[in-house]
């Protein structure tokens, strides 16, 4: 053995000479240099070597943990007192192995907290990967994936009429009281058979009288269903029978909310429709059938027996039956519907009938969030895996000091445990948040939703979120730790300048992925919301704002005549406008936006004396119809309160399509046949005014010819109401017309009282939850993204820095140092592009269904988002390409 | 323990090998003293920080000698004070009065 070989391990002189100082102790390194030529001369120079390394170890231990002792004694009382009455012992290895991760997570805390803008980072991008999936998740599980809240749900089928001849389902798909009553006699494959009829009702309680969601129910469908009431019984068939007492059963909430809970309320009389009904009993809460809306049900008898009443019918499955044998046997039985079609039924399952087609745009949502988890995966994968490089040479050290690989990948999935624990809390938090948010976006259209919660199964699957993120987390530092087993190079290559070394595909791989998935997630979402803009583009025509709309059910026998009606809202108008909120009122006979166009034939008469067939939108109006929603009068006068003669207003649409030349002002229209059926006949009425075209039915791209007449004219019974308001004063308004109403007459139910916006947003209300929920995925990928780039770039710009600053220091330009960067980024951001484009293009078809106006490959909304996606890439690697060009040489060549 | 000082196990094994080293008691030689005695591989740092320790107890005085032939810095050398002795035997007294007369039980019949 030369003397040349007898030195100690470098780095760990260094380590001894350092804590030698730490430690005040300056002497510790020159001892332990003497005492290991000692040893290395009794025991060998690996042995001396060895117990060089444990020295130096032991010395980062008296460094780092002054109170070493105490801690382990404070955790060892702690120990102590978990098991009191009994004889404590402490196993001693067990109190290893905590010892161990209690140090191992005070360890991970240090350096989590030692780098708070990496932390707050993973953080941010764990809780929102795992918030918003879980959100989703949880709402896909209630809605589709839960079975229904019923007995053996597998079993309950819906039957549907099967036109036999035509071969193709009946229209409505609901059978009539005949087939149900002939079915329910002559089938055997169902235990029994149970029938429904969604309707509503106007139920008056105290006070105030309003309509009430509600539905008829056989006698049969809860024993169907296998619910009991929670309170009293459930429908008899002596129920159904004509002559039968008028009997009602509550919803748990129509109980809570009506009647405070009351215990004693069976056998209470409630007046529905202004007749007395006996409260029989009261459902569980939870029960949602056939929705949740349904706050009262009604037994059969209610229902008129012909052949226009419609019902849907459900039936459990006898014991013995499979679903193939029961449509086998359905198809061969056919139902006598009291009709002269032959008939017979088919079944769907109750679970698919409840959700629809909800499932498919549900599935495809929570595609998009995996998405979006996947990008924050790939995201907390690439920030662990740059810090794992920028902490490589702490990894050499460690391992120089002799940490074994297995200590430091524990160390690791330790602080990654950590970071995944309270990522998930923070997931949890955000999809309590963003589940609220949701519902509220589409209150009223999600079947199921009364079972939307945080569900054990949505726990874990955050549960497996947290971890799969974790565990991906964990293992890249981990893979990385192989790479520092050689103790001397590692002070040299502390200084992080081994980028180079770095494979750039390994950190540019899931870069280009997550421009890609982001690309393919905003290309989706923009083609919902170009879809949603088109539609709300298509409801203007007249001036929504300030307007609020008022429809109500008026008591049949205290208004039998339109005079009494008509005298009602004269009165209604003359105290509202009297109303400092009010400032006009007018009226129609049909709300807008119910998605159905209404056509009637009308005759334009020509000048030759013959007349022409026109298919027009017909809609009666009060005489301030166009001032009150602001509809601009393009030719002639709007209609007045008194016509000496029959009058109407066209639109610009009717006007162009049948008086292409010349006016139409002074020409006449004749009502059709079925406007005459329907009102009777009428001498031909005038065009007085031409005014701008609306969508009043439909959100249909064309407008359809219009024909207002004069609402005192004729009329069609049903009565709505519109009020302008001043500016701010809607809620006042609305306020003022429900008491107003109270007033007048109690027994007026309000069906419908809010603004026109809040009208428009309901009937647009499942466009609008596609387009945000998909737009909000796409932000937060678009966000997570930016935060990748930035993170790559940065990492990049830090490990080449010393390169940068010797090529400044030969000449470099900064602006080329910065366009060297910038350069970069921007050929990610264009494979990206490229790569989600192409998967953007193949996924588009998926939302084919869902578009309105836009092509599906439309060309406007990808080149929009590939211009959004590569300011985002560019935007990203800016402030790291300003660090490049501001690298200063002299710090670098110093620091070498 | 005339100020209320109150030796360690660890501290006393130390103030023993100084004692024990004599003249030349410098931290490599308590060291060697202590591991050949205990028959266990102490801790270096440990050694060092605990001499200091003691110093600033008053229970050991130091004196920085003559440059070393090795060539680094001067080694210092420690010799006990009268309070480090005083300490010393309180510590040898305790633990005899904790001895005397005891039998330890068979570990194996202890479950």
């Amino acid at each position: 053995m030369s003397r040349r070989e007898l030195r100690p391990p470098v780095l760990s002189r260094r380590v001894l000479e350092w804590a030698g100082r730490r430690l005040q102790t300056p002497e510790l390194a020159d001892d332990a240099g003497e005492l290991f030529v000692a040893r290395a001369g009794n025991d060998g120079d690996r042995a001396a070597r060895r117990w060089y390394r444990r020295q130096a170890r032991a010395s980062v231990g008296r460094v780092l943990f002054p109170r070493g002792a105490q801690i382990r004694a404070r955790g060892a009382r702690e120990r102590l007192r978990a098991a009191p009455g009994r004889w404590r012992r402490c196993a001693p290895r067990h109190t290893r192995l905590l010892e161990m991760i209690i140090h191992d997570l005070h360890q991970a805390q240090r350096s989590l907290t030692a780098r708070p803008g990496w932390t707050v980072a993973v953080l941010l991008t764990l809780s929102l990967g795992i918030g918003a999936s879980s959100a989703v998740y949880s709402v896909v599980d209630a809605v589709v994936l839960r079975p229904l809240p019923y007995e053996e749900p597998e079993r309950l089928r819906v039957l549907t009429g099967w036109d036999v001849e035509r071969q193709r389902e009946l229209r409505p798909l609901e059978l009539s009281y005949p087939a149900w009553e002939d079915l329910r006699h002559r089938q055997d494959v169902f235990e029994r058979l149970g029938a429904y009829a969604p309707t509503w009702r106007v139920l008056t309680d105290g006070v105030t009288t309003e309509p009430v969601s509600a539905a008829v129910l056989s006698a049969s469908m809860l024993q169907v269903l296998g619910v009991e009431p929670r309170l009293g019984r459930g429908f008899a068939p002596a129920d159904d029978e004509p002559g039968a007492a008028s009997v009602v059963i509550l919803s748990h909430g129509a109980w809570q909310r009506r009647f405070a809970g009351d215990p004693q309320v069976l056998g209470r009389d409630i007046l529905v429709n202004h007749e007395p009904h006996r409260i029989v009993g009261v459902m569980p809460e939870g029960f949602a059938f056939p929705d949740p809306t349904r706050e009262l049900w009604l037994s059969l008898k209610t229902l008129p027996r012909g052949s226009g009443s419609f019902l849907t019918v459900v039936g459990r499955l006898a014991p013995d039956v499979t679903t193939e044998r029961a449509a086998a046997r359905l198809a061969t039985l056919e139902i006598d519907d009291g009709g002269n079609r032959r008939i017979t039924a088919r079944t769907t399952s109750l679970q698919a009938h409840t959700v629809g087609d909800v499932d498919r745009l549900l599935f495809l949502l929570l595609g998009a969030v995996g998405v979006v988890l996947l990008i924050a995966a790939v995201n907390v994968g690439g920030l662990m895996m740059s810090r794992a490089i920028s902490r490589r040479a702490e990894q050499r050290i460690r391992r120089a000091l002799g940490a074994s690989r297995a200590h430091l990948a524990r160390a690791a999935l330790v602080e990654s445990a950590l970071i995944a624990a309270a990522g998930s809390i923070g997931g949890l938090l955000l999809a309590v948040w963003f589940t609220d948010a949701m519902l509220s976006l589409r209150a009223e259209t999600l079947p199921r939703q009364g079972e939307i919660g945080l569900h054990p199964r949505v726990l874990l699957f955050t549960g497996l979120a947290a971890l799969g993120l974790a565990l991906a987390a964990g293992i890249a530092p981990f893979l990385d730790s192989r790479g520092g087993s050689g103790g001397g190079r590692a002070l040299t290559r502390a200084r992080g300048s081994d980028g180079g070394r770095v494979s750039s595909l390994r950190r540019s791989a899931p870069v280009v992925a997550q421009i890609a998935l982001t690309t393919v997630l905003l290309f989706g979402a923009g083609l919902l919301l170009r879809s949603l803009s088109e539609m709300l583009d298509l409801a203007r025509g007249f001036e929504r704002d300030g307007v609020v709309i008022l429809q109500t059910r008026l008591p049949q026998e205290r208004y039998p005549e339109h005079a009494d009606k008509r005298a009602l809202y004269d009165e209604i108008e003359e105290r509202l406008t009297a109303t400092p909120a009010v400032t006009s009122m007018a009226l129609a006979n049909r709300q807008p936006y119910l998605m159905m166009r209404v056509h009637q034939g009308v005759d334009v008469e020509r000048a030759s004396g013959e007349s022409e067939r026109a298919v027009v939108e017909v809609l009666a109006v009060s005489a301030g119809f166009f001032e009150t929603l602001r509809v601009p009068v393009l030719e002639g006068r709007p209609l007045r309160a008194v016509e000496p003669q029959p009058a109407v207003v066209i639109n610009r649409t009717m006007a162009r399509t049948y008086w292409p030349e010349g006016t139409a002002i002074g020409q006449r229209i004749r009502w059709g046949d079925g406007l005459r059926m329907q009102w009777g006949d009428a001498p031909p009425a005038t065009v007085v005014g031409i005014v701008a075209d609306t969508r009043w039915g439909d959100l249909q791209p064309e407008p359809a010819p219009q024909v207002y007449f004069a609402y005192d004219r004729r009329h069609d019974g049903d009565m709505v109401a519109f009020l302008r308001v001043q500016p701010g004063a809607a809620a006042e308004a609305i306020g003022t017309t429900r008491a107003l109403l109270r007033d007048i007459d109690p027994g007026i139910a309000v069906s419908e009282l809010g603004t026109l916006d809040d009208r428009l947003a309901r009937q647009i209300a499942d466009p609008r939850f596609r387009g945000a929920l998909l737009g909000t995925f796409a932000v937060m990928a678009l966000v997570l993204t930016f935060f990748g780039i930035f993170g790559v770039v940065w990492y990049t710009v830090a490990a080449s820095t010393r390169e940068l600053g010797v090529r400044k220091a030969l000449g470099a330009h900064p602006a080329r140092l910065l366009s060297t960067v910038l350069r970069r980024a921007g050929g990610l951001a264009f494979a990206g592009v490229i790569l989600g484009g192409i998967g953007a293009w193949w996924a588009a078809h998926l939302l084919d269904a869902y578009l309105f106006e836009v092509r599906p490959h439309d060309p406007w909304t990808f080149c929009a988002v590939a211009a959004l996606v590569a300011a985002t890439a560019i935007g990203a690697a800016l402030p790291p390409a300003w660090r490049a060009a501001r690298v200063d040489p002299m710090v670098v060549l110093d620091d070498s | 323990m005339g100020q209320g000082e109150h030796l360690g196990e660890f501290e006393a094994l130390v103030l023993t090998a100084v004692i024990r080293v004599g003249q030349k008691a410098n931290g490599m030689a308590v060291y060697q003293e202590i591991e050949e005695r205990s028959g266990r591989e102490a801790s270096l740092p440990a050694i060092h920080v605990t001499l200091r320790r003691l110093e600033e107890k008053g229970l050991l005085a130091s004196v920085v000698g003559d440059t070393s032939p090795r060539g680094g810095r001067p080694r210092r050398f420690y010799r006990p004070t009268p309070a480090g002795v005083r300490a010393l035997r309180e510590f040898r007294a305790m633990w005899r009065n904790v001895w005397k007369g005891l039998e330890l039980p068979d570990p194996e019949t202890l479950s």
